[in-house]
């Protein structure tokens, strides 16, 4: 079934850019700092003239005052290499509202952020067992039609190991990308080894971290049967106020323990439920975890 | 309200087993977690399957609970009655050929079987019921609700005589009749195993037969005859076999002589008829036993005992005073002994039979009693009425070999039956002949003065003082109601069809059926569960 992407409101975070620890590597012609020295506006600094240098690019006011030929230095801008990775395991289609849905249009709107600024756009759909599903590099706000057909209508289901994922999801050519993985981290053995090999490769790597409010507090009384939404594995509970008190403790400490892995490896993780307002997730949460500006 | 089909009541089984599925599975329901490894190793309750706890009463359980009691009591089908208050009489054959075993365990209590079920069909609250038993007379056992008369019915025993059904119609319709506002109905639980009947007349309600049985397969054997050859130095037996069957058969009978075997052979017997032995016997011979060895459906007539004249004497004494026929008749009975006293007589000798000659002593003698003629004034002779005596059995013992036509037309001296005695022998003037048991004396009673007639001067006078000297002094295990050898023939015949002033109708008529509201509502609750089941998830 095909999920429905909020494109309506994409036109609000039109200004918007991704923040990004790495410079930008893609090419010219984007508007992210780059390492590269080119004609543009944006000075950084000055340095003595020399043979061969464009004359134009001396600064006669510095020479009427010091006597010195100076050259200004200007910074060139660069396209972001973005990748979006959506985990698209069946404990992602779970939850009211449902967070395979949230994060789609999460992806979707990033998506938009990164062509309205020119940027490289990847994204990568994790799926159990198979190769990722892999869109990109687009560019240009033209493209985002395909990239909203691609998150619509991307198929959910199995488990997917996230360490083994996200080793596997990028092509091993390029670097000084930034990786924004949307997943609600609902895997048994975590994603820390996934991460190390990301930051192995410089990249500078976003956790958005999905969680549904029935995650957080479950609706559960009596003799129940849980089943595992992505091994089918089943757990036979008699489930009292004191299973819930403990559940919901030791859900809380393991968000905590999710946070605690991205922060001591400098990855920014933001926490974002999926019952939160598209806008709101974009324009305020984002914006406050430096992730967009 | 009843159910006109209780059987369906053992589909209520699926209730504890629904309550057991839940017990042992327990109520518990699916559900779908992301992923379970947060939920391994919490503190939990115990679960319905570890502790084997009665499952909590859930919604779920409730309904399915529910929708297998309303399944059980539609397939019972539940019914109300819409017709007017309806009394119906059950007509009983307790007939001897009701104890045929062709219908297990016989004849009789399948009779029973069938009454109840219909018993169960009718409303407790507003129906009538009337149970007559027709056996050698007709008699009203219990009136009232089904199931004050279910009592009854069950502990309604066959007797070995004939069926008065004539008799047990002509209840039933004074039943009926005594409750004109309701609709009468007789039913008549029987196996039509009767001589033709005579024409009833117009009965006041629809009768009904329900036949029970149908085979024939019986062999029967008649009590034997022994006549003292003239010489005086031999005896004969005569026996007859007779063959109710519609086919040959070939049956095993043996004879014993005062309790020792004196002869075993297989007679052939045609389909439907009879054999006749003579059986020479030595003069000291006092009893003569016949038994058929052959397995049939009606065993009460495969054996029968007679006394022969042979044997040393019987003391038998006569009081009163007498007439020359009547002492001749009891000095003819050869193996008889005869003194007679007066009335007044203080010192009376021990007999083993004494005969009252219109007298009624106020105590009376020991042993069996014969009465001839006794004074109507006796109150205890007389006991409690009950019945006509408008009857003949003609197989009886006391009526062997008699012309029956010249004894019925004797002028009883009394019109109705005595309440310890069975009518031998009567007229629409009243009984003739009766026997039966008087305070604990076997008692065969001649309720006419024979010599009004001239039948004391008759052939018939002392056969029939021989035939009552010769059934009062039987064996002591002589059953109280003799054998009626015409219930040997078992086989059915045509139900008779009678007549009805009132309108026929069938006995399940007027039932209004639940069980379409029951279905609704079993709908609704199978509609609710799957709305909870589907709220459950």
């Amino acid at each position: 079934m095909a999920l429905t992407i909020a494109t309506e409101s994409f036109s609000r975070f039109e200004r918007l850019s991704f923040v990004t620890r790495r410079v930008a590597q893609a090419g010219l012609g984007g508007e992210h700092r780059s390492r590269r020295r080119a004609p543009s506006t944006d000075f950084i600094d000055y340095r003595p003239y020399q043979p061969g240098d464009d004359f134009r690019r001396v600064d006669w006011n510095v020479y009427g005052r010091l006597g010195t030929l100076q050259v200004k230095l200007t910074e060139a801008r660069e396209r972001l290499d973005v990748v979006l990775v959506l985990d698209c395991s069946a404990s992602m289609a779970w939850g009211q509202p449902d967070k395979l849905a949230f994060s789609a249009n999460v992806v979707a709107a990033l998506g938009y952020v990164a062509l309205a600024r020119s940027d490289a756009v990847r994204v990568v759909c994790l799926r159990d067992g198979q190769a990722p599903v892999v869109l990109g590099p687009l560019s240009g706000r033209g493209r985002l039609p395909e990239l909203v057909r691609l998150v619509s209508q991307v198929p959910s289901g199995g488990r997917v190991e996230l360490n083994r994922a996200l080793s596997d999801c990028l092509p091993s050519e390029g670097s000084q990308r930034l990786v924004v993985l949307v997943s609600d981290l609902l895997t048994p053995d975590g994603m820390g080894d996934g991460l190390d090999v990301l930051l192995a490769q410089r990249i500078d790597v976003i956790v958005l971290h999905v969680f549904s409010p029935d995650e957080l507090d479950p609706r559960l009384a009596g003799e129940v049967e849980l089943v595992d939404a992505e091994s089918g594995d089943i757990l036979e509970l008699g489930a009292s106020l004191a299973t819930l008190d403990a559940y919901r403790g030791r859900y809380a400490s393991w968000l905590e323990d999710q946070a605690a892995e991205c922060a001591a490896r400098g990855v920014r993780y933001v926490r974002v439920s999926s019952d939160r307002p598209l806008t709101s997730v974009i324009l305020e949460d984002l914006r406050h975890a430096q992730v967009l500006r | 309200m009843t159910f006109l089909l209780p059987l369906g009541l053992i589909a209520l089984l699926v209730a504890p087993l629904i309550y057991l599925i839940h017990l042992l599975h327990g109520s518990r329901r699916r559900v779908r977690v992301p992923a379970l490894f947060l939920w391994a190793d919490l503190p939990r309750a115990s679960t319905g399957r570890e502790r084997r706890r009665w499952p909590p009463l859930s919604v779920l359980l409730l309904l399915q609970l529910m929708a297998a009691i309303l399944a059980a009591l539609a397939l019972a089908r539940p019914a109300s009655s819409s017709d007017p208050p309806r009394h119906v009489v059950f007509v009983m054959d307790a007939s001897a050929s009701m104890l045929a075993t062709d219908v297990a365990p016989n004849r009789f209590e399948a009779a029973k079987v069938r009454a109840s079920e219909r018993l169960r069909t009718l409303n407790n609250q507003t129906d009538r019921v009337s149970l007559v038993r027709a056996g050698a007379d007709a008699s009203l056992l219990a009136s009232g609700s089904p199931d004050a008369v279910r009592s009854a019915l069950s502990g309604v025993q066959a007797g070995l005589g004939g069926a008065a059904i004539r008799d047990a119609l002509a209840l039933a319709t004074t039943q009926v009749g005594a409750t004109p506002e309701r609709n009468g109905q007789i039913v008549v639980f029987s196996d039509v195993a009767w001589p033709t009947l005579a024409p009833v007349g117009a009965l006041g309600a629809p009768v009904e037969i329900v036949a029970i049985g149908g085979s024939s397969e019986n062999q029967a054997v008649s009590i034997p005859q022994v006549r003292m050859d003239p010489s005086g130095r031999a005896q004969t037996a005569f026996v007859e076999i007779t063959n109710a069957a519609d086919h040959p058969v070939r049956v095993p009978v043996r004879l014993t002589a005062d309790d020792a075997p004196i002869d075993q052979r297989e007679i052939d017997l045609p389909a439907r008829g009879l054999t006749r032995l003579s059986v020479p016997l030595a003069t000291e011979v006092h009893s003569i036993s016949v038994r058929l060895l052959g397995r049939d459906a009606l065993p009460l007539d495969d054996s029968a005992t007679s006394l022969a004249p042979g044997g040393p004497p019987r003391d038998v004494l006569l009081i009163g005073r007498p007439s020359a026929s009547l002492r001749r008749a009891l000095e003819s009975v050869p193996f008889v002994r005869l003194q007679v006293i007066e009335p007044t007589a203080v010192d009376r000798p021990r007999a083993d039979l004494t005969v009252l000659d219109s007298i009624m002593p106020t105590q009376l003698p020991a042993g069996p009693l014969l009465l001839v003629d006794p004074p109507v004034s006796s109150a205890r002779f007389l006991g409690v009425g009950l019945g006509s005596g408008a009857r003949v059995q003609a197989g009886h013992p006391l009526m062997q070999g008699l012309d029956l036509a010249a004894l019925r037309g004797e002028t009883p001296t009394i019109s109705a039956v005595p309440g310890w005695a069975h009518v031998v022998l009567g007229n629409v003037q009243g009984p003739l002949v009766m026997e039966g048991k008087l305070e604990g004396h076997p008692v065969v009673a001649f309720t006419f003065d024979p010599a009004v007639s001239g039948l004391d001067k008759s052939i018939a006078f002392p056969l029939l003082i021989s035939n009552a000297t010769s059934f009062l002094l039987a064996p002591a295990d002589t059953p109280s109601e003799p054998f009626d050898t015409a219930e040997s023939d078992i086989h059915p015949r045509p139900a008779p069809a009678f007549e009805s002033v009132a309108r026929t109708g069938e006995l399940s008529a007027g039932w209004v059926e639940r069980w379409p509201w029951l279905i609704g509502a079993l709908l609704l609750v199978l509609a609710a569960e799957w709305v909870a089941f589907a709220r459950r998830g």
